[in-house]
């Protein structure tokens, strides 16, 4: 990508873009329910997914400065995209994706989440704070890098996504629970590939040892794609509404 | 099994009490970040008896998908549902056939190589 690219690109507009969705399930939840919502994406996965990732690292060696005008762009259309979300009067949280590590490490360096990207993330969370909102990060890989500036700068109120092969949520709830709620964590190997009386058996074990310590909600480590077989979403589904 | 349930009792409010430390943990609430549309789809049509109905172009379609949305995540004792969608940023997708059984729809993967711009 260059700066010609970038004086080209045809970027999206928030004024005319269809809200629809957001106001009809904000005017028709039954009693008691809310709305949890995001901009779908968050700043560093739209970047990668436009400069492809490995455009992306290059130019971030190459012209840092495309880097920089590219995510302030993203960000700044994502901020009046939340300006218009935060009108919502069902929202009772912001929920969005921003999916930053893998297996072993941050998929850049830390440091250039924190320069390019992390800011962003503290806007967006301030600006749900500002509304009184608690404001959950869902992403992926391992973040133990980046944890403390999540949740001492950014300010996040909760995290999402675990894989055990990384960190079983058991062990980062006992690290970091004391700061933020911790949700979801059933392995999505479990529920993919077990029997609905192993999924059972996870689930109950995680209400039991996590839910003892506060702040957690129990679900899958990651999201109920389609390949997860229907019975084992309802195993977990029903064995924590037994539980509970 | 208790689901779907029949008289669900969500409350957001305490679910956003538990998990923000102020209120204990009276109970530990279901949470989930998104639900594929293909693992929806039969719990939409076989336990809760509704016609899914895909989210098309048209209104029509959009209110009738996001009423089994609702309903969805209220029978199964969500006290929330989460929606998200994008501003459709200029992005390059490899789109393939989802090969998860029972899926008829296709699966977009980020390109990791090749720019839209």
């Amino acid at each position: 990508m260059t700066w010609e690219d970038f004086e080209r690109i045809r970027w999206p507009n928030v004024d005319t873009f269809d809200f629809f969705p957001y106001e009809y399930l904000n005017s028709h939840l039954p009693d008691g329910m809310g709305l949890i919502s995001s901009h779908g994406g968050g700043i560093f996965e739209h970047i990668t997914w436009m400069m492809s990732l490995e455009g992306f690292c290059s130019v971030l060696i190459s012209d840092p400065s495309l880097i920089k005008a590219v995510s302030e762009r993203i960000g700044e259309l994502m901020l009046k995209f939340y300006r218009h979300l935060l009108t919502l009067d069902k929202l009772v949280a912001v929920f969005p994706g921003d999916t930053m590590g893998y297996n072993v490490g941050t998929l850049v360096s830390p440091k250039d989440l924190r320069t390019y990207f992390l800011p962003w993330h503290k806007k967006f969370a301030a600006m749900a704070h500002e509304e009184g909102l608690p404001y959950f990060l869902h992403s992926c890989g391992n973040l133990e890098k980046i944890m403390a500036d999540l949740i001492d700068d950014v300010k996040i109120d909760g995290k999402h996504s675990y894989e055990n092969n990384i960190i079983p949520v058991q062990d980062f709830q006992k690290k970091y629970g004391v700061k933020i709620a911790v949700l979801g964590g059933l392995d999505l190997n479990v529920l993919g590939a077990s029997t609905p009386e192993q999924v059972r058996r996870q689930t109950r074990s995680l209400i039991e040892v996590c839910g003892a310590r506060g702040r957690y909600a129990v679900g899958s480590g990651n999201s109920i794609p389609s390949y997860v077989p229907v019975n084992n979403y309802f195993a977990m589904v029903d064995e924590a509404l037994l539980c509970a | 099994m208790i689901i779907p349930l029949h008289s669900p009792q969500p409350d957001a409010a305490g679910f956003i009490n538990i998990l923000t430390g102020r209120a204990p943990q009276s109970r530990t609430p279901l949470v989930e970040y998104i639900v594929d549309d293909v693992v929806m789809k039969p719990v939409v049509e076989h336990l809760l008896e509704r016609r899914w109905v895909a989210y098309g172009q048209d209104r029509e379609s959009q209110r009738a998908y996001l009423d089994n949305f609702i309903e969805f995540w209220y029978r199964m004792g969500y006290d929330y549902v989460r929606f998200k969608t994008s501003l459709a940023f200029p992005e390059s997708k490899l789109i393939i056939a989802d090969a998860a059984p029972g899926s008829t729809k296709p699966r977009e993967w980020a390109d990791e190589h090749q720019s839209a711009l």
